[in-house]
């Protein structure tokens, strides 16, 4: 299945076709994931660049599509990004979770641009784990209608 | 084990976007190999997920960015990065760090190595034509004393 592994031996040997076929491929979607936690473009397109100049090192378990692989590194990739630029420098108007945001919305952007687990979110809003899982679940169902 | 209640429970939502723990990871894994209904489900939400995010288009630039990227630069940036975690561990402790430089060997420009190979050259063809006009110039005033003490015979 995956495009990642084979192409890692030939990456070794300066030759980034592999990963830029895969950049042609789901480029965009690792670009979108990354302005969502970094909403700076300049930033984002800096980590966008160390994702895809990484793919070699990453390990994409057997049986799981380039596409889920390249969504959870990207995502990875920002906030360890975000971690070591210092958080405070990112002031990011959807990470201060307003009153007015839904509560799977809101779940999905304290996982999600925030990093924070979901144990802690579950006890933060006083939920159960499975709660938190569903009120995500529901969140990303939005993402087909819209 | 329900594979529609698996589904239902949104736990691949939460394998895909990277929330869920290394025990349910694994389990996420284990049960795509088993059942294909959840492959199928999380290539569905792969596809959505993609969908969802495929909003914005990067620039040009960055393309061209990866296709020039040299990956031996990664080894060194890693082990930077290595070093710069190393660093700030014991930021707190040594501030800045003495060194003293004790290297006795000369730093020279990198064209002076063919400055020298040539130089080296030059002089072994010089040396050997220094040597073979000597002993041609002395063959020469053999040869000419010979034949002044030949004329000198020749006159008496």
């Amino acid at each position: 299945m995956s495009t990642l592994r084979p192409t890692s031996k030939s990456l070794r040997k300066n030759n980034n076709e592999p990963a830029l076929l895969l950049y042609d491929q789901y480029g965009a979607m690792a670009y979108g994931v990354i302005l969502q936690i970094i909403p700076q473009e300049q930033l984002a397109q800096e980590v966008l660049i160390e994702l895809f100049n990484s793919l070699p090192l990453l390990n994409c378990p057997e049986g799981i599509s380039d596409a889920i692989c390249i969504i959870r590194n990207a995502r990875t990739k920002a906030l360890e990004f975000k971690n070591r630029l210092n958080a405070s420098l990112l002031s990011n108007e959807d990470t201060n979770s307003s009153g007015s945001d839904s509560l799977p919305n809101m779940i999905f952007n304290l996982a999600f641009k925030q990093g924070l687990s979901l144990e802690i979110i579950a006890v933060k809003l006083g939920l159960s784990k499975e709660a938190t899982m569903k009120a995500i679940s529901n969140h990303v169902k939005s993402f087909r209608k819209s | 084990m329900n594979p529609k209640e698996y589904i239902e429970s949104g736990i691949l939502e939460t394998y895909i976007l990277g929330f869920a723990s290394d025990n349910q990871q694994e389990e996420v894994e284990k049960y795509v190999r088993i059942f294909p209904e959840i492959s199928l489900a999380l290539e569905d939400l792969g596809k959505v997920i993609n969908e969802h995010f495929s909003a914005s288009i990067p620039p040009p630039s960055v393309r061209q960015r990866i296709k020039e990227f040299d990956h031996d630069s990664l080894k060194k940036w890693d082990f930077n990065e290595q070093n710069h975690s190393q660093n700030n561990v014991h930021k707190e402790e040594i501030k800045y760090l003495e060194v003293e430089v004790s290297d006795t060997h000369l730093r020279v420009h990198k064209y002076w190595r063919p400055a020298f190979i040539a130089i080296f050259i030059l002089s072994k063809i010089f040396l050997a034509a220094a040597l073979y006009f000597y002993f041609k110039s002395d063959s020469l005033n053999k040869e000419n004393l010979k034949l002044q003490q030949e004329i000198e015979l020749l006159k008496k």
